[in-house]
């Protein structure tokens, strides 16, 4: 058989086209199905379960009321009220932020052909960090004189601010004449957070109790106690990327053989790199700026998605989107539960699990030899 | 004319790797580029791929200059097989393959992926490699993966002309019969009305299969024409400071070379 007999033959039925498919693919699309399954769990889990606990059923007709039915069902106003204004903004939040650093780590393993990058490896988070924890301990004593609307405001800014200057900084550190040098990114991206941890260790010595308290917010992160105000701006910054992301998969793709091989297959590199590198970089501002530093987000669930339907980013990024945002819900549904009435940190939750379970990939990743 | 470089010059810095450079190639030719170490080879390869711009010259592919073209545009012309491919991520052959088709799908072919996929990799002989993994077949095996993708890239696109196969010493990672074998299917590829340039370490690889040769040395041409007459002991030991005699091939007639030691 050749080449051009393979061309001009009538594509065989729809049975033998499956058959020949590579067993990956069709593995791939149960493989992002189940990440879809896992995150509408989690969906319910988070939205019915803390201090009031709301069933699936009320949470049906809660949202069924709210799309203008309201003469089917009664619901409680109690409900209603911890539902839409502490429930939705905190399961929202927990959605974007774990889709938004799912995402951008494995576009970070795609882009620098490392499976070990992550958004936390190229600064982006250490350096959003270090501009909150300025503005909390050097001008906090400024921002109190502002008004109440604007101070909410002052936080996430300054974040995004941070992260998106140190992705800058790594940026022009890692490109040679117009070219971005992978290996080189990383390595500056390293710099770049490790100057940023010192400066906030510096911050932290510098502070007082009360300060330190808010400070472990930024190190640690929460998504608790968010309002709709201040989750929109960061909403908007999360969503673009991950929307528009996998749009990037084929180019992903070839880049993992290499920046000439790709352009050889026809992709602009340049282009991409800069695509995905911005928009990775936007996506984690804005999900540092509201939730403060997570780790291990970026650099699991990849993990876990590719080990599951292979590297292919048509099936890897939104399986990784999905997945991202459904563990973080569980994770923050633990963080909440563990020291009741108390809550965990989320970060401590993400290490604590993500940690382990990374250790547990390598050796695995050794046995294939 | 489906290839012309024209007087290309290409500058790294201050170093002239290239100068003045002048040759041409039609369809259905397949013209080996040899030269020693640092003759500019590589440095040839990457201006007619359109990967490095030109320094001063133009490269002109079916008529245009390649830097008017944009990558997808290229990619529907030419295709390139590296001298190596680093690979970390778990990819089967197949998948590797798959990625050649995304230029002529951008270019709106209606394509059956799978058939193409499988045929290319029946042509380089790995039919039974389709599921492996690529980092863990042998270097061999993964270069004939490449050149599969490659192929692929080149048969599924629209025809716009003449097509351009482009091999970076790509028989570096393979054992003689497998060379031969690359060489065979670049040669067949001339056949079907398209034209291949390889740059080749193995002098006699190249006189076997080239229909032409163009030697480099010291950043410009010091032969361009046909095999038997490019191949001489006076060339070999002025280009490459070679002691070596010529023969001729008892059954197919070609130039054999052989070597006797460094001048």
């Amino acid at each position: 058989m050749t080449l051009s007999s393979a061309m001009k033959r009538s594509k065989p039925g729809y049975r033998a086209r499956l058959a020949a498919m590579a067993p990956r693919e069709r593995r791939a699309a149960a493989v992002v199905a189940g990440c879809a399954a896992l995150l509408v769990l989690s969906l319910f889990l988070a939205l019915g379960i803390g201090a009031v606990s709301i069933s699936p059923g009320v949470i049906g007709r809660l949202i069924l009321n709210a799309l203008g039915a309201e003469f089917v069902w009664e619901t409680e106003t109690r409900d209603a009220l911890v539902f839409w204004s502490i429930r939705v903004p905190r399961v929202a939040a927990g959605c974007l932020v774990g889709a938004a650093l799912a995402l951008a780590g494995a576009t970070m393993q795609g882009i620098f052909r490392n499976p070990l990058a992550d958004p936390a490896l190229i600064g982006v988070s250490s350096g959003a960090a270090l501009a909150a924890v300025a503005v909390i301990v050097v001008g906090g004593g400024m921002v109190g004189t502002l008004p109440p609307e604007i101070r909410a405001f002052a936080l996430p800014v300054a974040a995004l601010a941070g992260g998106l200057t140190a992705t800058l900084i790594v940026y022009r550190l890692g490109s040679v004449g117009g070219q971005i040098m992978a290996a080189t990114t990383l390595l500056a991206g390293v710099a770049i957070t490790a100057i940023a941890q010192a400066g906030i260790g510096f911050l932290i010595f510098l502070s007082d109790e009360q300060q330190l308290r808010d400070l472990s917010f930024w190190t640690l992160g929460s998504v608790a106690g968010l309002n709709w105000s201040l989750l929109l701006p960061a909403a908007v910054l999360m969503a673009g990327p991950i929307l528009l992301l996998p749009r990037l998969a084929g180019a992903l793709n070839a880049m993992l053989l290499g920046e000439r091989e790709s352009f050889h297959l026809g992709h602009d590199p340049q282009r991409v790199k800069r695509l995905a590198i911005g928009l990775s970089a936007v996506a984690v501002g804005g999900a540092v700026s509201i939730s403060g530093v997570i780790g291990f987000v970026g650099l699991v669930v990849p993990h876990i998605v590719r080990l599951l339907a292979g590297p292919d980013h048509r099936w890897l990024l939104p399986g990784t989107a999905l997945l991202g945002a459904g563990l973080f819900l569980l994770a923050d549904l633990l963080a909440r539960m563990i020291v009741l009435p108390a809550e965990l940190p989320i970060g401590v939750v993400t290490a604590l699990v993500g940690g382990p379970f990374f250790i547990w990939l390598l050796v695995r990743r050794r046995d294939w030899g | 004319m489906l290839l012309q470089v024209q007087r290309l010059t290409m500058r790294y810095g201050s170093t002239e790797v290239l100068s003045d450079v002048d040759f041409s190639m039609n369809a259905g030719e397949l013209v080996a580029i040899v030269g020693p170490n640092g003759a500019g080879k590589s440095t040839l390869v990457a201006a007619i791929s359109g990967e490095v711009p030109a320094t001063g010259g133009t490269v002109l592919l079916q008529a245009q200059p390649v830097a008017n073209y944009s990558a997808r545009e290229l990619a529907l012309r030419r295709t390139v097989l590296p001298q190596s491919t680093s690979l970390l991520f778990h990819f089967t052959a197949y998948e590797v393959v798959h990625l050649g088709l995304h230029c002529a799908r951008e270019a709106g072919a209606d394509l059956d992926a799978p058939e193409l996929v499988a045929a290319a990799l029946e042509q380089v002989g790995i039919a039974h490699l389709r599921d492996r993994y690529v980092p863990t077949l042998s270097g061999g095996e993964r270069q004939r993966v490449h050149l599969a993708r490659c192929l692929v890239q080149m048969q599924a696109s629209p025809r716009l002309g003449p097509k351009l196969l482009i091999l970076d010493e790509p028989t570096a990672s393979l054992d003689p019969a497998h060379q031969h074998r690359v060489m065979a299917i670049a040669s067949a590829f001339t056949r079907r009305g398209n034209a291949a340039i390889a740059v080749v370490h193995d002098l006699n690889l190249a006189a076997a299969y080239a229909d032409r040769l163009v030697v480099l040395n010291d950043g410009g041409v010091a032969y361009d024409g046909p095999v038997a007459g490019g191949l001489t002991p006076a060339l070999l030991a002025d280009v490459f400071r070679l002691d070596a005699d010529i023969l001729s091939h008892p059954r197919t007639g070609r130039p054999v070379i052989l070597q006797s030691g460094p001048l």
